[in-house]
């Protein structure tokens, strides 16, 4: 028995030793042919490849290497040409001409035309289900005078709307391929796609990965890497393992944890990659708790921003004041801005508001929190809690996993306070869109009608610096009126193989934020 | 026996019924829904969301939404995935052999090396190999599996380089053939070795205990004075009677086969179905939850019964 037993334990080690050893390590980063092969990491499977029906975050990486667009968004989430060389906006701005590059051509070969924009724009609308359809109810008609021009007839003027343009799902897609009796959903191109832009789809397998190669006849030139794979790591540790041994190639936005590990490795090139994203909380201003104005302003004095930036973010997400996120500098207003952190003073605005302490030394207590689990929400709400307690204002912190936090918030909109965070670009627009009476997005339901007349105007005019007069006088509304407070920014490293160049991030002002068109090996 | 079978049978199709209502209202009441998951992070649009919930029957009566997929259900339709517009049953089976092939390999080998092992300490109580044993057994049961997972990554993959930290394939080439299996066995052995290392633990104590239980009945101690041989008492008396809790673990450890080692499948991004569990409880992706519950709690019926089966094969005391 006792020599059995040390037989098959002594068997099983030869095994794997045999096997480690016959094959070579993962650690070399070209493939079996000497192919330049990029990896980059992808959390989960993509829920569809057709890139218009959903907003996904699995899929939009990969989308925005098979697709165009009119126009994309570069790492300084500024917008650039993409399938639009040009475009200019009538002078009542109803009318946005967009000039179209000739030499697109879909996979197949078919050129790309103005009738497949029209074909794209007018599919969604009519599609209540897709993601973009409510936007383009500004839309009236879309006009294409020649094969390269596409106008866009508006009902009132908006010029963030171009921006918008370059956000999710607004890719064209080919009218000869989708143009069926099949919604887009059931049709074989959603599980195979056929697009304009560097790469073409190569294999997609579950769970595993998604092969992209390149599009030899690209408008822009042929991808210099040989294979595109999005290699699917749903554990962020083992993603930085995998990076460090040069399994993979690209990690976007690691944990700030993580950041001094990877910066002593040779082979990895940390960049900085900031969003306007800033995490934020929201009042609802329905309850009675938040009402009061002064209650507003006492808890954004007592929050120490400083201190939860380089606790929680390692000093990576910056403490926020401005109420647009200050990265876009030109529509930022960082004079009036949400108060400095001052305990007494956030005391002092409770005392003269008339509120008197109650027995266990609280003006104001039992105010809930709702914060979902994840991106280091919970200790920062926990960091709060502490100084908002010495000025004598006591939150209840409820912390759930994000799905329902989602629901209670966005949906049934059951909050007095909440922390989130979410996109603030691409254009200032989206102040009105998070903060205007009665959108969706203002899960809040702050209203002020000066508010909505400064940011319609800044709409309707394409005037950069009118504009951003007018968006720096709502934000002194917003800054006064506290509807929210802003907390840190958003910003994470982008970890990348340093033996590539051109990357994504290196794209400012020339290629999109996750396009690998011109990503090369040293 | 028939009439035993067929009432443990009968059972088990109840059963089955009986969690499968309540997995659907429970995964139903739960906060949130796919509907947030397809709308994307952080976009309320409320015309979009109730465009989404009409086309999905989300708007229908939750007993009517009831009757709809248990009628699909008896005829085999596990429906589509509603996030990933698929069908569910070629979901699942696209994520079953990995995840198969996986556990069972680990399974397989934690059962003997652990039965093994413990029969050895059994047999030497109190000896230094004995003392050994349980002191490393105690250490790797105390550990969590996807810890320990990590911990091997950092040792084999980024400290000595040998294996691959990730998945089930080398994205980097594609390989064919003999190359192809050999790699899959390069990625299956941190995964296999951490699941066998908090396995091993739970064999060794039970084939231990039980082992040593029967050395000290009466009927070990009539045997040994006949003057029959140690060997042929251990091998005929002791084991036959020793390893019938060892089955029941092993058939408990199967029946929870296809989503049990969840946590190992994330830590080594390895494609499986316990993975996609966990990836469609978070998108609250009700058909492929469903779908997933469903074998899961058809597999726990049917290793019960076969459990039962075994157990009233070996021991002779269960008569039906």
């Amino acid at each position: 028995m006792k020599k059995r037993m040390f037989a098959s334990i002594f068997f099983s080690l030869l095994v794997a030793i045999f096997v480690a050893g016959c094959s070579d390590s993962g650690a070399s980063s070209s493939g079996g042919d000497g192919e330049n092969v990029l990896i980059v990491r992808a959390t989960g499977d993509p829920m569809s490849f057709n890139p218009d029906t959903t907003a996904d975050d699995n899929a939009y990486a990969i989308v925005q290497n098979l697709f165009n667009r009119l126009v994309k968004l570069d790492a300084s989430k500024q917008v650039i040409p993409d399938l639009a060389k040009d475009w200019e906006v009538s002078e009542d701005g109803l009318a946005i001409t967009f000039y179209l590059n000739e030499n697109a051509k879909w996979h197949d070969g078919e050129p790309v035309t103005s009738e497949d924009v029209k074909y794209t724009f007018e599919t969604i609308q009519a599609n209540k289900t897709y993601y973009f359809s409510s936007r383009l109810e500004i839309v009236d008609s879309i006009e294409t005078p020649d094969d390269h021009t596409v106008v866009f007839h508006m009902k009132s003027p908006d010029v963030s709307f171009i921006a918008d343009l370059g956000w999710y799902a607004t890719f064209i897609l080919p009218e000869h391929v989708f143009n069926t009796d099949v919604s887009w959903e059931d049709n074989a191109a959603s599980k195979e796609p056929i697009g304009s832009g560097p790469f073409k789809f190569g294999e997609f397998k579950q769970g595993v990965n998604v092969t992209l190669v390149p599009n030899e006849d690209y408008h822009e030139g042929k991808p210099k890497i040989d294979k595109l794979v999005f290699s699917i790591i749903p554990d962020e540790q083992t993603a930085i393992q995998a990076l460090i041994n040069g399994e993979i190639d690209v990690f976007e936005n690691v944990p700030s944890s993580s950041v001094e590990q990877l910066k002593s490795r040779d082979n990895v090139r940390l960049e900085l990659n900031e969003y306007p994203s800033p995490a934020r909380i929201i009042f609802n201003l329905t309850k009675e708790e938040v009402a009061d104005v002064n209650v507003r302003q006492a808890i954004a004095t007592a929050i120490d921003k400083e201190e939860i930036s380089k606790k929680v973010y390692s000093g990576i997400q910056k403490p926020e004041y401005s109420m647009y996120p200050s990265l876009i500098d030109w529509a930022a207003n960082t004079e009036d801005t949400s108060p400095e952190f001052n305990i007494e003073k956030a005391e002092q605005i409770l005392i003269d508001a008339g509120y008197e302490k109650d027995a266990n030394g609280f003006y104001v207590s039992g105010i809930p929190l709702e914060v979902f689990e994840g991106s280091g929400y919970p200790d920062m709400a926990n960091l709060m809690k502490a100084t908002l307690a010495k000025a004598g204002i006591g939150i209840d912190i409820k912390v759930s996993e994000f799905n329902a936090w989602n629901q209670k918030i966005t949906v049934d909109k059951n909050f007095v306070l909440e922390l989130q965070g979410g996109f603030m670009g691409p254009d200032p627009a989206a102040l009105a869109k998070r903060y205007g009476t009665g959108v969706g997005s203002n899960y809040g339901a702050y209203s002020n009608s000066k508010f909505d007349e400064l940011t319609k105007k800044a709409a309707s005019t394409g005037d950069q610096e009118l504009r951003a007069q007018y968006y720096k006088e709502a934000q002194a509304i917003l800054a006064e009126d506290l509807p929210f407070i802003p907390i840190v920014t958003f910003a994470g490293y982008d970890a990348n193989n340093s033996s590539f160049v051109n990357l994504p991030i290196d794209g400012a002002g020339k290629w999109g934020w996750a396009e690998y068109t011109f990503t090369e090996r040293k | 026996m028939k009439k035993y079978v067929t009432k443990r049978v009968l059972m088990g199709v109840l059963t089955i019924f009986v969690v499968f209502t309540i997995n659907f209202l429970i995964i139903r009441l739960a906060p949130g829904s796919p509907i947030s998951t397809i709308m994307g992070k952080d976009n309320d649009d409320p015309l979009l969301r109730a465009a989404l919930e009409a086309k999905y029957g989300f708007d229908q009566p939750l007993i009517l939404q009831y009757f709809i997929y248990l009628k699909n259900a008896f005829s085999g339709d596990l429906g589509l995935s509603i996030i990933y517009n698929k069908e569910v049953l070629s979901i699942i089976s696209e994520r079953l052999l990995p995840t198969l092939l996986l556990v069972l390999t680990a399974a397989l080998l934690a059962v003997v090396i652990g039965t093994f092992m413990g029969m050895y300490a059994a047999k030497h109580e109190g000896s230094r190999v004995d003392v050994f044993f349980s002191g490393i057994s105690y250490m790797f049961n105390s550990m969590p599996a996807f810890w320990l997972g990590l911990i091997l990554i950092i040792i084999f993959s980024s400290v000595l380089g040998l294996l691959p930290s990730y998945g089930m394939i080398n994205s980097r080439t594609s390989l064919t053939g003999v190359d192809y299996y050999l790699d899959v066995i390069r990625h299956m052995i941190l995964p296999v070795s951490t699941l066998v290392l908090v396995e091993i633990p739970i064999y060794f104590r039970i084939a231990k205990s039980s082992i040593v239980q029967t050395l000290n009945e009466d009927f070990i101690v009539t045997l040994k004075a006949t003057g029959m041989s140690e060997r042929k008492i251990f091998n005929k008396y002791v084991l036959r009677n020793a390893i019938l809790p060892t089955i029941t673990i092993f058939g408990i450890s199967m029946g929870y086969l296809i989503t049990g080692v969840a946590l190992i499948e994330i830590v080594f991004a390895w494609p499986g179905t316990g993975d996609l569990m966990l990836t469609a409880i978070n998108q609250r992706d009700y058909p492929t939850l469903m779908g997933i519950y469903l074998i899961m709690s058809v597999s726990v019926a049917l290793v019960m019964v076969v459990v039962d089966i075994i157990y009233a094969t070996l021991d002779p005391r269960i008569r039906f």
